[in-house]
């Protein structure tokens, strides 16, 4: 039996995965499933599931500043992780400290690198939103001429998205829209009246805009095979980035890692920085990789016959860029020169808010861990506004004020009190998730000279909006205000940040090393495998070649097992 | 604020979640989750928070009348006041953890603002007035009846402390409030009644 926690390990393995999070996670269960021997290799801390989730279930009452971020961590611990939505003094443990992981920023520009290096990474703390790509996506640069065309069609996910749907446990309704293909999903969870309500509204006044109820990686009616695997219903606490002991939504440690483990195939290395490839020339395969000790900075190796790269879009990148060879002087498998080249986020900079009449006497129970989405409907040039490309979807909720949004109201006293204690009136809001373009100018390199405590040249970032990006903002406040003064809302206001919102905080970096069926213009080819290196693959989100509205992870998700089915076979056809 | 207490839930909290707990498990009866796998989830409940050593920037009198305006503008009706979960304490904690020196200095000003014009309206300081004239006092700032614009905002912005320090208090949570620390699932529609109160468990606070 192997030892399932070894980063002293000198075996040769089949396969090496370098990251936990979700692509690397699902790398490892199938991979060990099939019966290769895997190293997990995971540059931070060993977090195992239920044992490490040390917030969960507490109170505001047990935190000192009330879960609220002090200044000595904000200044000093996590100036950029704390502009990151879901850090809080209750979450900390599961973001990097920047400290510890600087990178640099073209003058002028901004970006925020938002890290979760740990057992897991951000598959511990993601949002969950989980949709499919629709042909409209994958056609989109083909279609419109910006960017390389995706090499895939939905028909080659479609069976892959369904096969990570079940397992992982996707909740969501069958809505059968064209541009919204259904997952193989759970229940929905239940729309309030409210936006009910507004989803008869929208019908009236915008037919082609149906407002759906969010779909995201939560058992909403666990099934028998879920609690065989040790998971049971989401119970609505919607507290997920704690960590779930209820195994509820679908992270490494509740869903991948636990399948991976019980094969006996499988070891994971933690506290292992990767450096760089070993590439052996003779043979133009990747050997294994060099890593530096998180803690102690010794250096040690680990070798594979494979390498699978599921270190975040960015994390992955950075190794490849930092594997130089006399074959590749512009980081590994990077002949075609666009390693680093085209790196893309989501625009979430445009809002809009209202109060809706009425209702006063329902309320809701449970923190619903889902919100309401309305499907980008401008998914194809025809659809397309005049003055810019692409489009939006639109998330959001109704909920009824408390006392948050009650804190300013005048009052002084029990009256006072009294009114902060009742549900308030119901609010709607929405929030734009647009698309951005891939453009060759957003870049992300080695800086020439900083390094960080491994030794590692620090990632520089020369990212930007552009005025596509600007444009479907400043147009999206503006449809989602008239749509809510059509629908009946009162006090409707609406908000576009990206003139003071850096790139980064959607948090969906993607597209710098891009697949592509041309070698000259992208990295991978459509299985995820570099053209370069035959047993070098990378199936995060650096092999997007267009951002498409809609969140990613299941995509990330469908990508990998898609990779691994591949891979498997061109090994026992002894091509790799 | 070292005296600021952080207590675990209560026990009849606990009890309640152990309850949902051990429903969960009832529902997954047919599967292979054990006691032990779900149980240990119930360890993490029983917490203890950090304890801060800031020291308090507000001198005796400062926090006596803090503590006053607590009180007044969140008084003990069924359920305790503002000033009995030590809302005082921790916003004297609290400016200092998370907030700016402008902040800081926005407070005091407005609590010797609210001193002064006790003494010069009512004769007396403000922890001295009847607790009906307190309320006028406040009114009056909200009003800017003898107070400015700029005295109505720091006002405003403590006002913002003393409602987030009371309700992410236990009591303020659990009792003045509706708390479900695990609801176990979600509703889209339950009818308010005359006993509805607002939730106090939030996913962001």
């Amino acid at each position: 039996m192997t030892e399932l926690y070894n980063k002293n390990t000198r075996e040769e393995f089949d396969v090496l995965v370098v990251g936990s999070g979700i692509t690397g996670g699902w790398a490892a269960k199938e991979f060990t499933e099939r019966g290769f021997k895997t190293l997990m290799i995971e540059r931070g801390r060993k977090v195992e599931h239920r044992k490490d989730y040390p917030t969960e279930g507490k109170g505001p009452w047990l935190f000192s500043e009330r879960t609220k971020v002090s200044n000595v961590l904000r200044e000093e611990e996590y100036p950029v992780q704390s502009t990151c939505y879901a850090f809080n003094d209750s979450t900390k443990h599961f973001f990097g400290s920047d400290k510890d992981l600087p990178y640099s920023t073209e003058e002028g520009t901004d970006f925020r690198w938002i890290r979760g290096n740990h057992l897991g990474g951000k598959s511990l703390t993601w949002h969950r939103q989980s949709y499919r790509m629709s042909d409209y996506d994958l056609n989109a640069n083909k279609a419109d001429g910006h960017g390389n065309d995706w090499p895939i069609r939905y028909k080659d996910l479609a069976p892959w998205y369904s096969y990570v749907e079940k397992h992982a446990g996707i909740s969501g309704n069958r809505d059968g829209l064209a541009q919204l293909p259904d997952s193989d999903s759970l229940p929905p969870f239940e729309m309030n009246s409210v936006e009910k309500h507004l989803v008869e509204k929208f019908a009236q006044h915008y037919p082609d805009r149906p407002m759906v109820i969010g779909r995201c990686a939560h058992l909403s009616q666990a099934t028998p095979e879920h609690m065989s695997h040790g998971r049971i219903s989401c119970q609505a606490r919607d507290e997920c980035q704690k960590g779930c002991s209820f195994g509820a939504y679908f992270s490494t440690q509740s869903s991948t890692l636990p399948f991976a483990m019980a094969t006996g195939k499988l070891t994971i290395a933690t506290d292992s920085v990767v450096h760089s490839l070993i590439y052996d020339e003779a043979t133009n395969r990747v050997k294994g990789v060099r890593v530096i000790d998180n803690e102690d900075l010794t250096e040690r190796e680990y070798y594979g016959s494979v390498v699978f790269l599921c270190a975040s879009t960015l994390g992955s990148t950075q190794i490849m860029l930092n594997s130089v060879s006399r074959r590749f002087p512009k980081g590994i498998a990077n002949s075609s020169g666009v390693l680093g080249h085209y790196l893309m986020d989501h625009n979430y900079n445009a809002s809009v808010g209202g109060v809706i009449d009425g209702f006063d006497d329902e309320y809701y129970s449970g923190r619903r861990p889902t919100g309401i989405y309305v499907p980008n409907f401008q998914y194809e040039p025809s659809r397309y506004k005049k003055h810019y490309v692409r489009g939006y979807a639109m998330g959001g909720g109704a909920s009824r004020g408390n006392w948050k949004s009650g804190q300013h109201r005048k009052g002084i006293g029990a009256g006072f009190k009294d009114s902060l204690t009742q549900p308030g009136d119901w609010y709607f809001g929405m929030y734009a998730q647009g698309e951005m373009l891939p453009r060759f100018d957003n870049q992300v390199a080695l800086h020439p000279t900083k390094k960080d405590k491994w030794g590692i040249p620090q990632l520089h970032f020369n990212v930007s909006w552009s005025d596509n990006e600007r444009l479907m903002m400043e147009d999206c406040a503006q449809e989602c205000e008239a749509m809510l003064k059509k629908a009946g809302a009162k006090y409707v206001s609406s908000n576009v940040s990206i003139y003071d919102s850096a790139p980064g905080q959607a948090i969906h970096e993607l597209g710098t090393a891009r697949m592509g069926r041309d070698k000259k213009d992208s990295v991978l080819n459509g299985f995820n495998q570099t053209h370069d290196i035959p047993n070098l693959f990378v199936t995060d989100g650096a092999s997007y070649c267009s951002s498409a509205t809609v969140n990613p992870s299941l995509t990330f998700m469908a990508l990998t097992v898609r990779a691994v089915d591949y891979c498997a076979k061109e090994m026992a056809q002894k091509r790799i | 604020m070292s005296d600021v207490t952080m207590q675990s839930p209560s026990s009849e909290l606990r009890r309640s979640i152990l309850k949902r707990i051990g429903a969960a498990i009832g529902v997954s009866a047919t599967g292979i989750v054990t006691n032990t796998s779900i149980c240990s989830a119930a360890a993490f409940y029983q917490g203890s928070a950090t304890h801060s050593t800031n020291t308090n920037p507000f001198t005796r009198d400062e926090m006596l009348t803090l503590r006053s305006v607590c009180e007044t503008v969140i008084p003990k009706t069924d359920t305790p006041s503002a000033a009995d979960v030590k809302c005082h304490e921790f916003i004297a904690h609290q400016l200092v953890a998370c907030h700016t020196s402008d902040e800081l200095a926005n407070v005091k000003n407005i609590i010797s603002a609210i001193d002064s014009f006790s003494k010069s309206e009512y004769g007396n300081s403000y922890i001295a007035l009847d607790s009906q004239i307190q309320t006028v006092v406040l009114e009056s700032i909200e009003g800017t009846k003898g107070f400015d614009q700029v005295n109505a905002q720091h006002f405003s912005f403590l006002k913002g402390l003393i409602v987030f320090g009371y309700f992410t208090s236990e009591a303020g949570a659990t009792k003045a409030l509706s708390y479900q620390m695990v609801p176990g699932g979600y509703k889209g529609s339950i009818p308010v009644t005359p006993e509805t109160k607002s939730w106090g468990s939030l996913n962001y606070y």
